[in-house]
Parts: C-alpha cells; sequence; structure tokens
C-alpha cells in the first residue's frame, strides 16, 4: 500500500476527529441549554465542563493510550466510546429534569446546571480528548518528519472544526434534530473507522474482535439512523412524560414544544411554559390589556411585542377607538407555529383586519419601524435570559420611547408575589424601575401575585387614573360590560398599593439595567436560584454587591504585597509564567462569552450563531498557536515577544467593548446588522488568535528554566484550562452580567497587568542590577 | 435586640428583622399619610379579648403547643414529635416559626381589604401539598424566614398600627400553637382586630374546639367533593371532603355567617372559597349543593377562576390546562340555581 493512502486516510480520521468535536459539542450544548431552560448564562459552564473534561481525556487517558501496545485498537475503541456516549448524552440530557426531580416548567438552579452537565459531557468530551495525543502518536509513526506531527494533526484537525462549524450552522440545524445529527456523525466516524481497519490491516493485534465490534456497531447504527425518528420521538415523550406533544421543533432561538390537551394547546419555549390557547390567563390579560387601554386617553395604534396571540388581542379589539394593532414575538417561529395549531381565538386574533403580524424580532422591527404608537405592550414577563432581557434594558426602554406619542404608555411586567419577598426580587423589580424611570418621567407599578405590571409614560396621566376615571372613560367608550368592574380590574387600582409598593423598594438596588450590563438577568436568576439553592443564595447575594472598585483596590493591594514583601522577586519569574497563561486562559474564555453575550442582547439567537463564533474562535486558537510556532526559531528575543503579545491581549479586551458599546446606538437598517454580524466573526477570530500565539512562546521559555518537555507543557496546559474554567463559571453568571461587558474587560485587564508585572518586574531588575 | 435598632435603620433592614419594633414607626409615615393608624374598628370586639383576661387564651395555646410533642394539629396525624425538631408531612421545621411575608394586602375579598387593607401573614410550609400548589415556593420548599413568637405578635400590632381590618393567617394549621402564643402577648399590648383563619379548611375538629371564641372570621377553601380526587392532587389526603366538610359546619357554628358591617368590612364570619378546576375535578356543583343545603343560603361563598397550572400540575394532563369560560359560568349558575345569594364572583371575561 502507497505511503500516500495511509497518510491521507490518518488525516481523514483526524479531520473527522475535529469535525465530529465540534459537532458534539454544539449538539450536547444546544440540548443542555434548551433543558436549561435557555439561559445563556450557562453556557459559560457548559464550556468551562467540555474544555476541561476534554483536557483531562488528553492528559491522563490520552498520554496512556500513546504508550498502548494496540494504538489502532484503542483509536478505534476510543471513537466507539465517543459515538455511544454522544447518543446516550442527549438522551440523558432529555431527561434531566426527571433525574434531578425536577417536574416540566421548572427550572433547573446554578448547582445542578454545574455538576449535571459535568456527568452528561463527561465520557464524551473525556474520549474525545483522548483522541489527540493518540492520533499525533499515530501520525507520527507513519511520518517521515517526526518533529512537525503534531502540527500537521493540529492543522487537519482545525480544518475538521471548521467544516463542522459551516456544516453545523448553514445545513445540520435547520434540517436535522439532535439524533439525526448524531447519527450520522456515529456512522461517518465508523466508516472511517472502517477504512482504518482495512489499510491498517497488519498493524492491528486484535484483528478479528475489532473488525466484529466496529461492524456490529455500525451496522446497529444503520439500523438506528432509519429509527432515529422513533428514537428522537421516544425521548421526546420520555421527556414530557406521557403528554401529548404535537409539536417539537428548533428555530433559530431555541426550541419550541407544544403540547396538546382536550383542545388546549400549551407552547414551550425552552421547557418553560409561554402560551396556553385557546383559554387566555384571562383575570391577568384583562388587567394587562384595559389598564393601560383605560388609562390612555385614546389609544389608536398599538404595537404588541409578544405574547399577543392568545387572548391579548382579543381584549383589545373590544376597544373601539384601537385602529391598528402591529404585532411581533422574539422568535418569529412561534406565530407559525400558533398558526399550525389553530383555534378560533387565535385565528380570530390573527386574521383580523386591523391586526399587522410581523414576522420579525420584535426589538428589531421596533428599532427599523417609523410607526409611532399610543401604547406599546411587551409581553415578556420576565428577563430570565439574554434574550428576553433585551426587552428590559435602558436602550430598549429608550428605543419604546423614541417610538411613542407623547403622552404613548409602555407596559412591561415583571416577576411579583405577594407572599414571599426576598432580596433578589426586591432588587429585581428596583432595578427594572430604575432603567424606566432613567427614560420615561413617570411610573405607576401595579403589584399583583405572579406578575407586577408597570407603565411607564411621559404624562402624568397614568399616575391619576383610578377606579372612577375607569368608570367615567367605560361609559365615554360605550363599552359594554358584564359587570361595572371586574373585581380583579378594581382590585390593583385600590390605592393602597401605591404605598404597598414604596414599601416593598426600599432598600432595592440602584442599578440601572443594560445590553451590556444585563444585571436584569442576574437579578432574575439570582431569584430563582434563591428558591431552589438557598444555601448558595448568600453567595449570590455578595455577588452582587461586587464592583470594580473592589478589583481596583484588590489589585492595587496585590502590586504593594509584590513590592514590599521581602521576597526574592527573580523567584516569581517561573510562577509568572504559568499565572500569565492562567490569566490569558481567563480572557480567552471571557472573550468568547462576550462575544456570545452581546451577539445575543443586539440579535437574540446567538443559539443559531454559537457553532459559527465557537468556530471562528478556535480556528483563531490554533492559527495563533501556528504563527508564532513557525517563527520562533527566529525570535531573539522571546520574553519580548511574550509581552508585547501580553500587551496587545490587554489593549484588545479593552477594545472589543468599547468597539461594540460605540456601534451598538448606531445599528438601524439590515445591512448595518449584517456587517455587524461579520465584525462579531472577526472579533471570535482575533481573541482567538491572541491566546493561542502565547502558547508556543511561553512553552520554549518555561522550557529555558525547566529541563522536561511534558511537564512544561503539563504545567502550562493546565494553567491556561484553570483559567479557562474559572472564567467559565465565573464570568458567565457573576462577572458579565454584574459588570457588564466594560468592566469585565477592565478586570482582565487588571488580572493581565498583574500577571505581566510579576514577569517584567524581575528581568528590569536584573537589567539594572547588572548595568550597576 | 433593641442595639439592632442603631443607626443602620433602613426600612429594609425592617423586614428582616420586625424584632426592632421601633422600626415600624418608620412604616408609619407611608400610610399614616392617608390618616391610617387611626383606631378604625370601632364598635367591634375581638372574641379573644374575653378569653386573654380570664387567662385561658394562655392554656389554650400551651395546650395546642403541647400537642406538637406527637404532633396531631391536623388530619394527617403523623405524630412526629416537633418540640425535639422533628418533620412532619408538613414539613414545618420542629416547633420553629417560619414566615414567608406580611403586609396590607389589597387583593383579598373586597369586605377583608376595604380601605386600608387585610393584614397577611403568609405562614411557610402545608400539610395539604397540592401538586398544583401556586405558593408552591413557600408552602412546599418553604421559603421565608425563622421568627420568633414575639415577632409574630408584633407583626399583628404592626398590621393594626398601619390601618388594617383584619389579621389574616394564610396556611396557619400547622403553625395553630406559634399564633395562639403570640395572639396571647398581642392582646396585652393592645391588639383588636379580627382574626382571619384562611385555611385549606381541612381542620380537625378538636382542634377548631380550641379555637372557638379566638378566631372571629373563618376563611376555608372547599377544594375537592371527591375523596379520591384530594387522594391524587393533595398527596393522599383521602379524608378531605369528609372532614373538611365537619370543618366548615363547625366553623359556621362558632361565627355563624358573614355580614359586613355599617362601613362594609366583615367582622365576623365564615367565607368560603372554591377554586373551580378542569375536567370538573374540583366536583363544584356538588360543593354548592351541599352548600345550599347544609348551610344558609346567604353564606358568603367565593367562587374562584383563576386555577392555572403551575407547579406539578404538568404530571397530570387532566389538570394542565386552564378551565373554560364555560366551566366557570356552569358552577357559578349552578349556586344560583340552588338559591345563594351572597357569591362572590370575579367578574371575569369582564368586557363584552
Amino acid at each position: 500500500m502507497t505511503f500516500g493512502i495511509i497518510k491521507n486516510s490518518l488525516r481523514l480520521a483526524i479531520l473527522i476527529m475535529g469535525f465530529s468535536g465540534l459537532i458534539a459539542q454544539m449538539l450536547l450544548l444546544r440540548e443542555l441549554l434548551i433543558v436549561f431552560s435557555g439561559n445563556e448564562l450557562s453556557i459559560g459552564i457548559i464550556f468551562a465542563n467540555w474544555v476541561i473534561l476534554e483536557a483531562f481525556g488528553c492528559f491522563f487517558f490520552g498520554k496512556r493510550a500513546e504508550k498502548s501496545k494496540n494504538k489502532f485498537e484503542t483509536f478505534i475503541a476510543l471513537n466507539i466510546i465517543f459515538s455511544i456516549s454522544l447518543i446516550l448524552a442527549i438522551f440523558f440530557t432529555r431527561i434531566l429534569k426527571e433525574l434531578l426531580g425536577f417536574s416540566i416548567g421548572e427550572n433547573i438552579g446554578f448547582l445542578q446546571m454545574l455538576y449535571s452537565s459535568f456527568i452528561i459531557l463527561l465520557p464524551t468530551s473525556i474520549s474525545h480528548g483522548a483522541l489527540f495525543p493518540l492520533s499525533c502518536k499515530l501520525y507520527s509513526d507513519f511520518s517521515h518528519d517526526k518533529a512537525s506531527s503534531i502540527g500537521k494533526v493540529y492543522i487537519y484537525e482545525t480544518i475538521g472544526t471548521i467544516l463542522g462549524g459551516i456544516v453545523w450552522t448553514y445545513f445540520l440545524i435547520t434540517y436535522f434534530h439532535s439524533f439525526q445529527i448524531a447519527f450520522f456523525l456515529v456512522i461517518l466516524i465508523l466508516l472511517i473507522n472502517i477504512i482504518l481497519i482495512i489499510i491498517f490491516w497488519r498493524e492491528f493485534r486484535l484483528k478479528k474482535i475489532t473488525t466484529v465490534i466496529t461492524l456490529t456497531i455500525l451496522i446497529v447504527s444503520l439500523y438506528l439512523t432509519i429509527s432515529a425518528e422513533r428514537i428522537h420521538q421516544f425521548s421526546i415523550s420520555a421527556q414530557w412524560k406521557g403528554l401529548n406533544v404535537v409539536h417539537y421543533q428548533n428555530s433559530l432561538y431555541g426550541n419550541i414544544s407544544v403540547v396538546e390537551n382536550e383542545g388546549q394547546y400549551i407552547f414551550f419555549s425552552d421547557g418553560i411554559p409561554e402560551l396556553i390557547t385557546p383559554i387566555p390567563d384571562i383575570g391577568f390579560v384583562e388587567k394587562f390589556v384595559h389598564i393601560p387601554l383605560f388609562t390612555h386617553p385614546q389609544p389608536q395604534k398599538l404595537f404588541i411585542l409578544s405574547g399577543g396571540a392568545g387572548g391579548v388581542i382579543n381584549e383589545i379589539l373590544k376597544h373601539p377607538s384601537v385602529k391598528e394593532i402591529d404585532y411581533a414575538e422574539l422568535d418569529p417561529l412561534f406565530l407559525e407555529i400558533i398558526k399550525k395549531f389553530p383555534t378560533p381565538l387565535t385565528e380570530y386574533e390573527l386574521n383580523h383586519k386591523n391586526v399587522k403580524v410581523k414576522y420579525i424580532d420584535g426589538r428589531l422591527f421596533l428599532k427599523m419601524t417609523e410607526n409611532r404608537y399610543d401604547i406599546i405592550l411587551v409581553g415578556v414577563f420576565n428577563p430570565s435570559d439574554l434574550q428576553t432581557n433585551r426587552l428590559f434594558t435602558k436602550e430598549f426602554f429608550a428605543l419604546a420611547k423614541k417610538r411613542l406619542n407623547n403622552s404613548g404608555i409602555l407596559v412591561i411586567g415583571l416577576p411579583g408575589s405577594l407572599r414571599y419577598f426576598n432580596d433578589e426580587l426586591k432588587n429585581l423589580n428596583s432595578c427594572i424601575f430604575n432603567t424606566l424611570k432613567s427614560e420615561f418621567s413617570y411610573i405607576r407599578v401595579f403589584p399583583a401575585e405572579g406578575t407586577n405590571l408597570f407603565l411607564a409614560s411621559d404624562s402624568d396621566e397614568i399616575i391619576h387614573f383610578d377606579s372612577s376615571k375607569l368608570l367615567i372613560r367605560l361609559n365615554e367608550r360605550g363599552i359594554h360590560v358584564n359587570i361595572p368592574i371586574a373585581r380583579h380590574i378594581e382590585e390593583v387600582l385600590h390605592p393602597g398599593w401605591k404605598e404597598w409598593f414604596t414599601m416593598f423598594f426600599e432598600g432595592g438596588t440602584e442599578k440601572i439595567n443594560s445590553d451590556f450590563t444585563p444585571i436584569g438577568v442576574f437579578y432574575s436568576v439570582s431569584h430563582w436560584n434563591s428558591v431552589f439553592n438557598p444555601e448558595i443564595a448568600k453567595v449570590f447575594q455578595l455577588l452582587e454587591k461586587m464592583n470594580l472598585q473592589m478589583f481596583i483596590v484588590l489589585f492595587i493591594i496585590l502590586i504593594f504585597l509584590f513590592f514590599l514583601l521581602p521576597i526574592k522577586k527573580t523567584k516569581l519569574y517561573r510562577l509568572g509564567i504559568p499565572l500569565c497563561i492562567m490569566t490569558t486562559g481567563f480572557a480567552g474564555m471571557i472573550f468568547d462569552l462576550m462575544l456570545i453575550f452581546a451577539f445575543q442582547s443586539i440579535y437574540g439567537y446567538v443559539f443559531s450563531w454559537i457553532g459559527l463564533l465557537v468556530t471562528f474562535f478556535m480556528v483563531g486558537v490554533s492559527f495563533g498557536a501556528f504563527f508564532t510556532n513557525s517563527l520562533l526559531s527566529r525570535i531573539k528575543n522571546l520574553l519580548s515577544v511574550f509581552i508585547k503579545i501580553d500587551l496587545t491581549i490587554i489593549s484588545f479586551s479593552l477594545l472589543m467593548p468599547v468597539l461594540f458599546i460605540m456601534l451598538h446606538p448606531h445599528i438601524d437598517s439590515s445591512v448595518e446588522f449584517i456587517f455587524l454580524k461579520i465584525l462579531f466573526l472577526i472579533l471570535s477570530f482575533i481573541s482567538g488568535s491572541l491566546v493561542g500565539a502565547q502558547f508556543p512562546i511561553a512553552n520554549m521559555i518555561y522550557l529555558e528554566k525547566s529541563p522536561s518537555l511534558s511537564e512544561t507543557a503539563g504545567i502550562l496546559y493546565s494553567s491556561d484550562l484553570i483559567g479557562g474554567w474559572i472564567s467559565g463559571v465565573l464570568g458567565g453568571i457573576v462577572l458579565l452580567p454584574v459588570l457588564g461587558l466594560l468592566n469585565t474587560a477592565i478586570v482582565v485587564v487588571l488580572l493581565k497587568l498583574l500577571s505581566l508585572i510579576i514577569i517584567v518586574y524581575p528581568t528590569i531588575a536584573i537589567n539594572v542590577s547588572e548595568r550597576r | 435586640m433593641e442595639k439592632n435598632c442603631g443607626d443602620k435603620i433602613s426600612r429594609r433592614n425592617f423586614l428582616k428583622k420586625i424584632s426592632c419594633i421601633g422600626l415600624q414607626m418608620l412604616f408609619l409615615p407611608i400610610f399614616g399619610r392617608h390618616g391610617y393608624g387611626k383606631s378604625i374598628n370601632s364598635g367591634f370586639t375581638p372574641a379573644y379579648l374575653k378569653l386573654h383576661r380570664s387567662g385561658e387564651l394562655k392554656e389554650r395555646a400551651e395546650k395546642l403547643w403541647k400537642i406538637m410533642e406527637k404532633c396531631q394539629l391536623c388530619p394527617r396525624k403523623c405524630g412526629v414529635n416537633r418540640l425535639k425538631g422533628m418533620k412532619g408531612v408538613c414539613r414545618a421545621p420542629g416547633s420553629k416559626l417560619v414566615i414567608s411575608a406580611f403586609h396590607p394586602h389589597f387583593g383579598e375579598e373586597r369586605p377583608l381589604v376595604g380601605k386600608r387593607g387585610s393584614g397577611t401573614i403568609f405562614f411557610t410550609h402545608c400539610n395539604l401539598r397540592c401538586v398544583f400548589c401556586q405558593n408552591w415556593e413557600i408552602s412546599h420548599i418553604g421559603r421565608g424566614t425563622e421568627r420568633s413568637i414575639n415577632d409574630l405578635a408584633d407583626m399583628m400590632l404592626f398590621l393594626q398600627k398601619i390601618g388594617c381590618h383584619n389579621i389574616n393567617l394564610v396556611t396557619p394549621t400547622h403553625y395553630s400553637p406559634h399564633i395562639l402564643k403570640a395572639l396571647d402577648v398581642a392582646v396585652e399590648k393592645g391588639l383588636t382586630l379580627p382574626l382571619v383563619y384562611n385555611t385549606s379548611g381541612w381542620e380537625r375538629l378538636e382542634i377548631l374546639k380550641v379555637l372557638d371564641g379566638i378566631v372571629d372570621i373563618y376563611l376555608p377553601d372547599i377544594k375537592y367533593w371527591e375523596s379520591s380526587m384530594s387522594s391524587k392532587y393533595s398527596s393522599g389526603a383521602e379524608t378531605y371532603p369528609e372532614i373538611t366538610k365537619e370543618a366548615v359546619l363547625e366553623m359556621h357554628r362558632q361565627v355563624g355567617t358573614a355580614k359586613p358591617a355599617k362601613d362594609g368590612i366583615i367582622y365576623r364570619g365564615l367565607i368560603i372559597r372554591h377554586l373551580v378546576m378542569p375536567n370538573n375535578v374540583a366536583g363544584s356543583e356538588k360543593i354548592m349543593e351541599w352548600i345550599a343545603k347544609t348551610l344558609p343560603k346567604d353564606t358568603y361563598v367565593n367562587i374562584m377562576a383563576q386555577y392555572t397550572p403551575l407547579y406539578k400540575a404538568f404530571d397530570y394532563p387532566e389538570i394542565s390546562r386552564r378551565i373554560t369560560k364555560e366551566e366557570y359560568v356552569k358552577v357559578v349558575n349552578k349556586a344560583k340555581e340552588l338559591g345563594l345569594s351572597n357569591l362572590d364572583i370575579q367578574g371575569y371575561w369582564w368586557l363584552r
């Protein structure tokens, strides 16, 4: 057999390894996100766990596999473990709520997210991680130039990753469900395994058994692929515990499932019930619609952002003055699915001549339209994730104000309770209250069990509205009623609530929620968390108090300690390199999350773009590593290059958020939207490259002082991972939401400066003493 | 304790530490603006005053407290020693008192809210444990803050001070000893508001007899007609219909029919709540028939329509939907047909 075929088959196997790594990561990320109620803050946790497990596989199992006598058998065995565990992981993710003892419709806490995603990812990530060093070994065994083989493997894996990202984003997620994708992947992997068995037949020691097992699994997989639909359905019915799931679809924004029950349809978005048709939550809908519509002197033109169908529009249409209703959802697919399961109520609402349904993300529509409205109703009542938080930020309120007429009213709702108060709930309400207050002159709150209603306007009409005004308007407008004032309407108009809310608010936060400081999500999530995990609620309360000043003070103290303490600074030099790599790992993950979060805050559909963002980042890492690796021999002063890269990372981490903040207000057309999207990819690539570029140099510098190559790589690699893991967990849940994009970037800068000083200072000190 | 009320006083701390009685005054300006704070229930004398003066209130409190040694406060009669910190079906942490919120509530029945609100105190944990619970955070998971008997007494007094019309005790059953003890303290300090016993209705006669002459307003639910249903949706409480019927009769015997006074406020009497459920799970019409047959026709009955699938309700397809307008109207019409004349109907589907 020619050398070319041998090498090509290995290359293909490595390429598929990269390809399947990305697809598996995306598959599991998406499935986990659905179970985690679409909460993007959990992305950091999932990434952190994936990366650390992969590294674990690489180090412990990969190194062992490298020394194994049956390398090919091990390679194939790892591929098989990877394949089977991927299928099982999807299945277990779907029934995760049941396994953890949660009911359908309940949210999962952060602690549970942390350990459950760890366990679910464990076999898949570890086996995938172990494949890398083994592939390197196999490749170098069949390569003339053994030294460059690691690099080559890296290249092929990266090409695989790029292919994976593109195929995932533009092909797989649009047309197939997770089990179909997973089975395609498994078959692809097994086919390449068969090819390897044929080509390297002589290398195998356990010829028969390997062949038999691989073939059997391939046949079983082929069979299962045909029935992937059935497995998919089975997992769904296990997930939904026998409820009649009539629709299950992943849109660009998330998962939409519909359950039918005696003629009523319950629409779930990422496992959380959003809408029940055709019976509205009538008590709430009547408050939500009629209080603002009677408050406004003459409502004619309305915009509903989410939650219009299924009762709200029907109630609005009972007001004779209303001439035009524009209606959009956050996820346009939601509307199509409502249409797919028609009820007389929703049909009437969506086909009414005065109703214009916009199949576009609601916030984007508001941004692009030139219409002016009398009332804007926002039908999402909790900034529970970044996607929904887009409707509770200062930027959004400013936009809404721009689109409102002079006496126009913005109506929003927030979680409220009359039975259970905690600081989290209070902070959530008061933070959004402050945010509204920063844009509108008057705000009136109607507290209620479940949802507090907020009316914001520049007209004081909303403040003075009461039962007697309501009766007058009812009369004026000639609307027929069943009883003069329904109890639930009278109830919320009770004057006692005004003082009640003042009392409730006392001592609440003064922070403001914005697109790039999504503190609202943090409060919403920590409220939920305090209910389920009160034991860590205290931690969250402390984290909430965190601010940039604290980091600055800490930074200054550490610097002082460094200079004042009588330690030999030159000794710290050895510690400096791994520390620097750790902060770079930290920065890398923060960049990645920053891009994902910023994308979500601007567009709302990171669910479909995360594959590309991650791919570009990973490609960037490989590119950076390669670039410096190839220059290594030509670099004279390694340390100086290392420091320059560090400084570039520092400048970049400041530049990126500033860029977002500057560009954000100016996107008003779809062209600019696309331009910004491309910018996101470029920034992903650059962040990756910077992180990747530093590693080979650090390796070289550290090697000068350390005799062992594997020890060096081990120390540096684990520093990188620890940094990444910490920032995945902390950055995602705390830093970015609490401090915001810019201040988180400054924290990164401080950390980087600290590690840089530890490296630079001894050098300068040595130079100075030499000169003397 | 007073030391806690030092310089760092904020209203926020108050919610955490009601024990600082001085802080209560901070609220008064807020509610005082509208002339709250005056004694408003002139003419009404709560039943418990007499028992307090004779010292019997204290004795009854002790009597209930002792029951916790082998707890039989509710029909579950699980017999755990709560005094030694054991948890029964209700999951209340031994004899500790945990409260999730207290404040003037303006969303209860109109004659309880009046102008200045019903002074609600929400107790955590629950002995009935329904799968569709709408306050599962407090009733099932038990989120709240541990309080002392004196704290509870202070809460009652505070609610009186800001002008509430009554003390509305929500889910009181498993904390009845604490309530009586606190009441004794509060009465000594001037409490005169009627107590509202806001319960699931599943109460033991023996316990209700102890409350005779203490509670002025009973606000029980009648949730189910059939024991198979109560058993299925309320954690095996198959005795619910039978015991609740007896309990409601006893409550009526004690306080009679709820009639508003001249000021429109109810100071004494029985108010029944009933939640209409999907697929007639509650047996609403049967319940209305029973009320009409057994109690006076002018018994105050609040027929509620707000059922929505919550908590674990999605695990039960037959109750994982809302009720239809027709389902609700049918129950209301039935009640009217039966001659029930004091119906509190919510007026949903308001505009035509």
